[in-house]
């Protein structure tokens, strides 16, 4: 579905590999500065990489025309203050646009699709509210919404879950990975929760100081507590709950055994 | 909270018509008020004589003043208006900014520029072709040291924008510290915008550049919504942001260009207007461009028409619009304390 063959971008990238197949849920995992966005974006086609190459469908995402990417490719960006006060229909019918021709606006037809996906994110309510007055989750989601009007088969979301509550974190995830379960998308999502990332995610990507570090099977992997301590440089136990891996940072706790003054003891993890 | 929620289609529906209604109404109005007094009915007769060649027995004297002095000024009021609010509207969105005013390109530095040169050195020169070159010149000079940082951006568009004003009215100034006094009078004039001169010529040079120039921002208008996302937005949506912009800003200076060209500088009328139609009926572009039209078309002419009616002078525009202008934006500034600045 996409592809990312030996990609390197600038000084943030460096010979990057992936494969991401149908139907497929990855989480990018990795500290500040690792250049997980910039890996989102060079996928979207919005940075070009200095070596190699991506393809979408097969295609050399080069050559296809910002029309074509949008149709195939739907960007979810982190949630943020709009500077006009569109309604949520107005904006998430702005979703439409690679399906529409340079002087057409969406239609009719485009309208009742917008009221559609509206619905299916439970967000029918907010139709005619003002995209200022929304909670950061519920912004999220019409962003999100937004997104699946494009109709294209791969999603990539940057940080969906940045400045939301629990509750909002857990709701926003969990609507999107039900839709794309329904719809049989393509979905590759940075997080900065590895609890999130094992819950979510059929695959987890480790990258740090753009290489990545290490692929995972969220539900059981021999070296996990090794690869996310070498990931994070901090010192932290994976336990397993009900089937799940649970990143636990106790370790790391001021008084506790494995933290404070034996803190110190473990520098080597602080890089 | 229902306040928060966007008023029904029909809501809009009918804020839609009074707003067309009400511009088309004070339009008509002003045509009717003169030193004559007001009289409602005489556009109409004047419109059937000289449409239709009718007859309707109005002295020629009054029929000359209605049809070469008082018809044109109005047309072209209305004209700059429309191009003024409608430009002030496109650009707010394509720089994500609702404080831009349509000036900001250096079309109102060059234009003075133009004027300034023109009465002093080249008395042969129409003062309004020389405006409309240098007004465009102007614009193609804050592109070029915006692309001097590499990518054209927002922020080095704006920052070249205030740099080459700043620039063009130093020379501004140093032409009105040397010209005779009498011929700097004209200048001044002209910096302060007045509809004065207007004659069936300028209506003509004028409107081919407004006319055009509004159909393209009226055809471009649901792109105005996406050129006001973040840039990597609305690529990924599938918008070649750099051309649509450019092609924005193309459309708008043509026709701020024509409009100083035939006005001078009328401040506050492109800043204003689409911040009072965003009030009424919210940010989206596909109402927000036309109403603006309208609506600067409508505020202009009243606003000209308060300037050659309140005294027994005919005082520059840009005073009057610049004294209504004022107080909007500080009760603007009181609604923002209780959160009403979002929808400006």
């Amino acid at each position: 579905m996409l592809e990312v063959r030996d990609l390197s971008f600038a000084q943030i990238l460096q010979e990057v590999n992936l494969t991401l197949h149908k139907g497929e849920f990855v989480v990018l995992l990795g500290p500040n500065g690792a250049g997980k966005t910039t890996l989102l974006k060079c996928l979207l086609g919005l940075y070009t990489p200095t070596r190699g190459e991506v393809l979408v469908c097969g295609r050399p995402l080069k050559h296809l025309t910002y029309k074509e990417r949008a149709r195939l490719l739907a960007y979810v960006p982190q949630s943020y203050h709009p500077v006009f006060p569109y309604t949520v229909l107005e904006f998430v019918l702005l979703g439409r646009t690679p399906h529409l021709g340079f002087l057409s606006r969406p239609g009719k037809r485009d309208e009742i699709k917008a009221r559609e996906v509206l619905r299916s994110l439970g967000l029918e309510a907010l139709v005619r509210r003002r995209l200022t007055d929304l909670s950061g989750g519920e912004r999220q989601l019409v962003l999100f919404a937004r997104a699946l009007l494009q109709e294209a088969p791969i999603f990539l979301l940057d940080e969906p879950t940045a400045n939301l509550d629990l509750k909002h974190q857990i709701e926003v995830l969990t609507t999107v990975h039900r839709l794309a379960g329904e719809r049989g998308l393509t979905v590759v999502a940075t997080l900065h929760d590895p609890n999130l990332a094992f819950g979510f995610a059929d695959r987890v990507v480790l990258i740090k100081k753009g290489r990545i570090l290490a692929e995972m099977n969220p539900r059981k992997h021999p070296r996990a507590q090794e690869l996310l301590e070498e990931l994070y440089e901090i010192p932290l136990e994976i336990l397993y709950f009900r089937g799940y891996p649970l990143v636990s940072l106790t370790g790391a706790f001021p008084g506790n055994p494995l933290g404070g003054e034996n803190h110190e003891n473990r520098g080597h993890f602080m890089g | 909270m229902p306040s928060k929620i966007l008023p029904s289609p029909k809501g809009l529906w009918r804020k839609e018509a009074f707003i067309v209604t009400a511009s088309i109404l004070a339009i008509y109005l002003s045509l009717s008020l003169g030193p004559a007094g007001f009289k409602p009915g005489l556009a109409l007769k004047v419109l059937w004589v000289k449409l239709w060649e009718g007859d309707s027995g109005i002295s020629p004297g009054i029929l000359n003043i209605f049809w070469e002095i008082r018809t044109p000024r109005v047309l072209l009021a209305a004209l700059v208006g429309a191009a003024l609010a409608s430009s002030g509207a496109a650009l707010q969105a394509v720089f994500r900014n609702p404080l831009v005013d349509p000036y900001l390109l250096g079309l109102s530095a060059g234009g003075a520029l133009g004027c300034a040169v023109a009465v002093a050195w080249l008395p042969r020169v129409p003062v309004s072709l020389a405006a409309f070159l240098f007004a465009y010149l102007a614009a193609f000079l804050t592109y070029g040291v915006a692309r001097l940082s590499g990518e054209v951006s927002r922020i080095s568009l704006i920052l070249s924008g205030i740099i080459v004003s700043a620039g063009l009215m130093a020379l501004v100034s140093l032409i009105k510290f040397m010209v005779d006094p009498h011929r700097m009078a004209e200048i001044v004039t002209w910096m302060m915008g007045s509809f004065a001169l207007s004659t069936w010529e300028v209506v003509k040079q004028t409107f081919p550049p407004v006319a055009l120039g509004l159909a393209g921002l009226y055809l471009l208008r649901f792109r105005l919504n996406l050129l006001s996302l973040p840039e990597d937005e609305a690529r990924s949506l599938g918008v070649s942001v750099e051309k649509e912009r450019a092609a924005v800003m193309g459309l708008a200076a043509l026709v701020v260009g024509a409009g100083v060209a035939a006005a001078g500088i009328v401040g506050w009328v492109g800043l204003m207007v689409p911040h009072l139609v965003r009030l009424s009926v919210g940010p989206d572009h596909r109402r927000l461009i036309p109403l603006s039209m309208c609506t600067g078309a409508g505020l202009l002419v009243v606003s000209d028409t308060l300037a050659r009616t309140l005294t027994a002078f005919d005082l520059p525009v840009g005073i009057i619009t610049s004294l209504t202008g004022i107080p909007f934006f500080i009760y603007l500034l009181k609604q923002q304390r209780t959160g009403g600045w979002e929808y400006a």
